[in-house]
């Protein structure tokens, strides 16, 4: 790895006392309890995945040592919260991060606020992890009601006054999206006809394709929970819906993969895509390292993670005092003015611990087995709180 | 024109799903029948067929159909391994019931457990290749070639079925142990030789399910609850031990999910399950196609 | 034909039958009654391979059926009507038949079937009705011709009056004699002292678990006394 790169990377608002001693003293240990198995492993594996491309370069000579110790909490809230109490008391680590499903995140929220152990949550887009009074956890990922809140602004961008169908799966996250698209699409004069909620377990669309088809939109927003989600998108395409009238709020490369050529054209939301030109030379590096161990290309979820060690150093190397002070590491996180190493993106946190948000609307081009090929359309970012997120979902 | 999409829409979607609810309801009620096994696992013996599809079509490169063929194949060694291993140390215990239930509560956390350390991590990707290229319309309502693959090979499995337990010696004695085991023990049939039979038949039948949802729907790990619990309820409904029952009443289940979520609502069409259910279960608790 | 000695059944602690001695002849009629609970159906049972014996023999045509099990039974010559009749009532009445040559893969079955018409004429009208939708007296035929079906050296028959009306029973007691007739060796077990006197050589009298009396049946029916006591 190229050291120049790492240091133009992370430098910055850093200027990191580097002596001979902090890199005697005792390794700082983070616990990271995460989705290893269980229904939801597929981002945990995947976010895994990303953390260890960053680790290669965590600990360069003369630092202080950041161990990050690895958990699978098994996709199950109670796990999680188990995992984070034994990483407390037995481990002493010094902050807790990890999740990728907002359930095991909004379990460890809990415990991370009465313990008051820093938690710093890569990849959890239900909005109450940064409610008011949040103190102590942190998010990289931008909220969900917060995607909702703009694809609304993509679409009357769009087609002003456009009609948008809404097909999601009942899961929070989906919830939490639609209730943004809702509450911004009604402020922008767009229309949602239909919405149409599918039950979890729900294995059909076809009816619903038909539905609407029939009713004409001029954008399909649809988000399935796990395989559900290529059903819904197959069976939209097969009775005839333009791929480019479909939305997906949020993309994968796996996702990508799975909706497959036909989809060339469908549109879909993301906060770090290979296909972005914004992305830095060490983000460029990631992607290529990881393309070519993995043999698909990193999403959003491996680069939050990654993102979450590049966090940690600088909180560690903004105060050598963070390292063993819990109290000192929240205040430090809390203040820290950063940018992702890997896309160049702001990284600044509210006073819940909310991200300055954004995102970016894909459309693909090419899909293949390997890579796929898909350009920007839209971006945008927007205060956490632009709108009231915290009341819409609870 | 829509309203005749819809219409059309929702009939197919009746019979695909019905399809396939029946084929996993008949093979649990075949189990249940002679055996006395309520298998719990069959959701994720269904999974397992699908997730085995999804690795020997996707990861090994076969084409779909020899895929195909050679999970459901591999269905009949499988399931005579399990048949020698565990389920005939029962087959004398008197209230064996209660103990296959335990026995396949404990075969679903192993197998959930296996899928989630192993498959879990593609959770997101469980596609099968299509089975064939291009759409047919159905009037104004067009459908893949390969769900309409799908849906024929069901329908003509249902029958196979239906034709081997009519006709078939060795079907009408899965049939007469069904009935009165011992009254078909002194009339030649070998008992423990037809359970074999059901179990292997069976798993079978819960495979090629799987095998054709697989190629009808994506799927992830989660398929293996809801499908374990509407085939259940489907056997319940129909009466267990009767096919008959398992078949009418899939076909049932599968209409009322598409009428129910085309003129209601895909939530308010689960909770007409198990509304239809109780209410049906209040009027006739050994259900409808009960002995 | 059929040679029973010593035969002890126990349930647990019970004892069912206990050291039962039954000889039967080719070509007989042979009755065995006695009271509810005498063990003339676990007899029976033990006959077909229901259940296993405690103690004692059963040799069919000279063959230790012990190490025989149920399903080989009736591919010796033994076909056994059970108590209940055991028909499928699901199926219909030609499926049953069907059944009963289950064991007999090389048979000629509709000629068996033919045979069995001939025998209850009302079979061959209600061939594709549903058994259990029949009454009781068809049912029984059904039971009687399934066991036929298997062309039987021997039939074993538990209790067919069971329940039937005084007029069944009678064509019951003619097939019985039409059988024998035909060569084919009956065993009656019966509550039904009257069919049973009527149709057979010989009678077992039997009361808890053993055989209390055994003779012609001129010479059991003559003792109405002993009779009267026993049904």
């Amino acid at each position: 790895m190229n050291r120049t790169i790492v240091a133009a990377g992370l430098g910055l608002a850093l200027v990191t006392p580097q002596t001979a001693a902090a890199a005697d003293q005792e390794s700082v240990k983070v616990g990271f309890v995460t989705e290893l198995t269980g229904p939801w492993s597929f981002f945990g594996t995947a976010c895994v995945a990303g953390l260890k491309f960053a680790e290669a370069t965590l600990n360069p000579p003369g630092k202080r040592k950041i161990e990050f110790i690895q958990i699978d909490n098994q996709t199950q809230p109670t796990q999680a919260v188990a995992a984070a109490r034994n990483l407390d008391i037995q481990s002493k680590v010094i902050a807790l991060s990890g999740p990728t499903s907002s359930d095991t995140a909004l379990a460890i929220y809990g415990y991370a606020e009465q313990n008051k152990v820093p938690f710093l949550v890569p990849v959890a887009a239900f909005p109450q992890l940064t409610k008011p009074g949040t103190r102590y956890s942190f998010r990289i990922e931008p909220n969900a009601a917060g995607w909702g809140y703009a694809i609304a602004e993509f679409v009357a961008k769009q087609k002003p006054g456009a009609k948008i169908a809404l097909m999601h799966s009942d899961f929070a996250l989906m919830r939490a999206i639609s209730a943004g698209l809702k509450y911004q699409a009604a402020k922008k004069g767009l229309k949602i006809e239909p919405e149409i909620v599918f039950p979890q377990g729900s294995n059909d669309a076809t009816v619903q394709a038909a539905q609407v088809l029939a009713a004409n939109p001029d954008y399909v927003v649809v988000v399935g929970a796990g395989g559900f989600d290529n059903t819904i998108t197959n069976q939209l395409l097969d009775v005839g819906i333009k791929p480019e009238k479909i939305i997906h709020p949020y993309g994968m490369a796996t996702q990508v993969k799975g909706w497959g050529k036909r989809s060339v054209g469908s549109l879909y939301g993301t906060f770090f895509d290979a296909n972005l030109d914004t992305v830095t030379a060490e983000g460029r590096k990631f992607i290529d390292d990881f393309k070519a161990q993995n043999k698909r290309l990193p999403s959003y979820v491996e680069n939050y993670c990654y993102v979450t060690s590049q966090i940690i150093r600088e909180v560690i190397d903004a105060d050598p005092k963070a390292g063993d002070d819990r109290e000192v590491f929240r205040n430090t996180l809390s203040a820290l003015k950063s940018k992702e190493v890997t896309s160049g993106i702001p990284i600044e946190f509210d006073k819940n611990g909310a991200r300055k948000e954004y995102i970016y609307f894909m459309q693909i081009q090419d899909v293949g087995e390997v890579e796929y090929k898909s350009k920007p359309v839209f971006t945008t970012n927007w205060d956490p709180e632009i709108i009231p997120v915290y009341d819409l979902v609870k | 024109m829509p309203t005749e999409l819809v219409l059309i829409s929702t009939l197919f979607t009746g019979l695909m799903l019905g399809v396939i609810f029946s084929l996993v309801a008949a093979g649990v009620t075949i189990i249940y029948g002679s055996i006395w096994m309520p298998n719990a696992a069959n959701g994720q013996f269904f999974l397992l067929a699908a997730l085995a599809l999804w690795s020997a079509a996707v990861s090994w490169g076969l084409h779909p159909v020899v895929a195909a063929l050679l999970v459901i194949g591999a269905s009949v060694p499988a399931s005579l391994l399990l048949e020698q291993m565990l389920i005939r140390r029962f087959y004398d215990v008197p209230n064996r019931n209660v103990s296959y239930f335990v026995l396949s509560l404990g075969i679903t956390q192993i197998l959930a457990g296996l899928f989630s350390v192993t498959y879990g991590v593609w959770s997101d990707q469980f596609q099968i290749p299509p089975l064939m290229a291009g759409i047919t319309f159905l009037g104004p309502f067009p459908v893949s070639n390969s769900r309409l693959a799908a849906l024929v090979t069901g329908v003509a499995l249902l029958a196979a079925l239906f034709a081997l337990l009519r006709y078939h010696k060795y079907g009408r004695a899965i049939r007469a142990v069904f009935q009165n085991r011992d009254a078909a023990s002194l009339r030649g049939v070998n008992v423990r030789a037809i359970y074999r039979l059901s179990f292997v038949l069976g798993n079978l039948v819960v495979a090629a399910g799987g095998v054709l949802y697989a190629f009808a729907y994506s799927f992830d790990l989660s398929v293996s609850w809801s499908m374990s619990i509407t085939a259940f309820a489907i056997m319940i409904i129909g009466g267990p031990g009767s096919v008959v029952g398992a078949v009418a009443v899939g076909m049932v289940f599968g209409f009322t999910q598409a009428i129910v979520s085309a003129f209601a609502s895909p939530t308010v069409a689960t909770f007409s399950y198990l509304g239809a259910m109780l209410l049906i279960l209040l009027m006739k608790p050994s259900g409808l196609f009960a002995r | 034909m059929l040679e029973i000695s010593g035969l002890t059944i126990r349930y647990g602690a019970f004892l069912a039958v206990g050291s039962l001695d039954i000889v039967i002849g080719k070509g007989d009629i042979v009755g065995l009654i006695g009271p509810n609970g005498a063990g003339k159906t676990s007899t029976v049972k033990a006959l077909g391979g229901l259940i296993k014996p405690a103690a004692g023999r059963i040799a069919f045509r000279g063959r230790d059926l012990a190490g025989v099990p149920a399903h080989e039974r009736i591919t010796l010559g033994l076909s056994i009507v059970p108590e209940g009749r055991g028909i499928f009532a699901r199926m219909s009445v030609e499926e049953n038949l069907l059944m009963g040559a289950y064991a007999f893969d090389g048979a000629d079955k509709a000629a068996r079937m033919r045979r069995v018409y001939d025998l209850f004429p009302i079979l061959a009208e209600r061939r594709w009705q549903a058994a259990g939708t029949m009454s009781g007296g068809q049912q029984q035929m059904l039971a009687v011709s399934m066991g036929l079906m298997a062309e039987p050296e021997m039939i074993v028959l538990d209790e067919p009056s069971l329940g039937l009306a005084p007029i069944v029973i009678e064509e019951i007691g003619k097939a019985l004699i039409r059988l024998r007739e035909a060569g084919v060796t009956v065993f009656l077990v019966e509550q039904n002292a009257t069919l049973t006197a009527d149709v057979s050589d010989r009678i077992y009298v039997m009361s808890n678990g053993t055989v209390l009396h055994h003779g012609t049946a001129e010479e059991i029916t003559r003792n109405e006394d002993m009779l009267g006591a026993l049904l």
